[in-house]
């Protein structure tokens, strides 16, 4: 049986987790995604500038209120991805 | 969360472990604006209720626009409260609760407009009982949307009310104490279901 190849820029723990959250929801901001992977802030921003650079996620900075806010959300290209990430994925468990 | 490497069924399990998390996120916020609308409405009838049988002057139902005062204090509150994340399930309640929003001011506008302009002053008896089916479509339908049965069963039940004061009006005998029907479902149906909502949402978020 052939196994179907895992894409690499999603086979990391907290890009996943990243992508789990993003995909289950409308948008998240930083805040949220932070509290929710319980990774540092320096480690996310990095994480999430290389989902953004490969077309997975859109972010978007902003204000709420006077405070800056992040919002990301996950694109079409993103949602394909993580798709097929899924489906490889079971081909491994399904071997 | 620490770097380790993957097994596809650790992969999965991270899947389904932040899917579920994030759809647990229900936020409780807009539910006690249900619970506020609920109280304000209640107390403002009573108000206005109380100022007309003391002075007998039927204007100070003109009262009733207080409500917008409170739906702008609404909006504003929710605009500085944004929650950090936002599902499908939220925006589509949103939606619904936008297109009614609509209804809720044009409504009075256009059966203030008939009254005034082509002396029917009748069309003032529908607004409440509008007011009435549109608070009830909005919370049945969050209900189905959350699938909460008893969120969709209080203001299906409640329409009961809204349809005996089209029967009133239709036949001209719209007496005070329709007001008082109202007030008091109103307060049911948003009220109700809110707390019901909010203990839900905390003990999802615990």
């Amino acid at each position: 049986m052939k196994f179907k190849e895992l894409d690499v820029l999603l086979h990391s723990q907290l890009r996943l987790a990243v992508m789990s959250i993003l995909v289950s929801v409308e948008s998240a901001d930083f805040v949220y995604i932070k509290q929710q992977t319980e990774a540092t802030a320096g480690n996310l921003s990095v994480q999430l500038e290389k989902l953004q650079s490969a077309g997975y996620i859109s972010i978007e900075k902003g204000y709420k209120g006077k405070k800056p806010c992040t919002t990301c959300r996950i694109t079409p290209q993103g949602v394909e991805a993580f798709s097929n990430y899924v489906e490889a994925l079971k081909s491994y468990i399904n071997k | 969360m620490e770097k380790q490497k993957l097994s596809a069924e650790a992969s999965l399990e991270l899947i389904s472990q932040m899917i579920n998390q994030s759809k647990m996120n229900l936020n409780g916020k807009s539910f006690n604006s249900w619970i506020g609308w609920g109280v304000y409405t209640l107390l403002l009838g009573i108000a206005i209720l109380a100022i007309v049988e003391f002075t007998g002057v039927q204007q100070w139902y003109w009262l009733w626009f207080l409500e917008f005062v409170y739906a702008i204090f609404d909006c504003k509150r929710n605009q500085r409260q944004e929650p950090k994340v936002k599902t499908h399930i939220d925006n589509a309640i949103v939606g619904i609760w936008s297109a009614l929003g609509w209804l809720y001011i044009l409504t009075p506008v256009a059966m203030t407009f008939s009254a005034i302009y082509l002396q029917h002053f009748w069309a003032l008896n529908m607004i409440m009982p509008l007011v009435l089916i549109y608070t009830i479509v909005g919370v049945a339908f969050t209900g189905v949307i959350l699938r909460e049965k008893w969120i969709t069963a209080i203001p299906v039940i409640c329409s009961i009310s809204p349809l005996y004061m089209f029967a009133v009006i239709s036949s001209q005998q719209f007496a005070q104490w329709h007001m008082v029907l109202f007030m008091a479902t109103f307060f049911v149906v948003m009220v109700v279901p809110g707390i019901i909502l909010n203990y839900k949402c905390k003990r999802l978020n615990k």
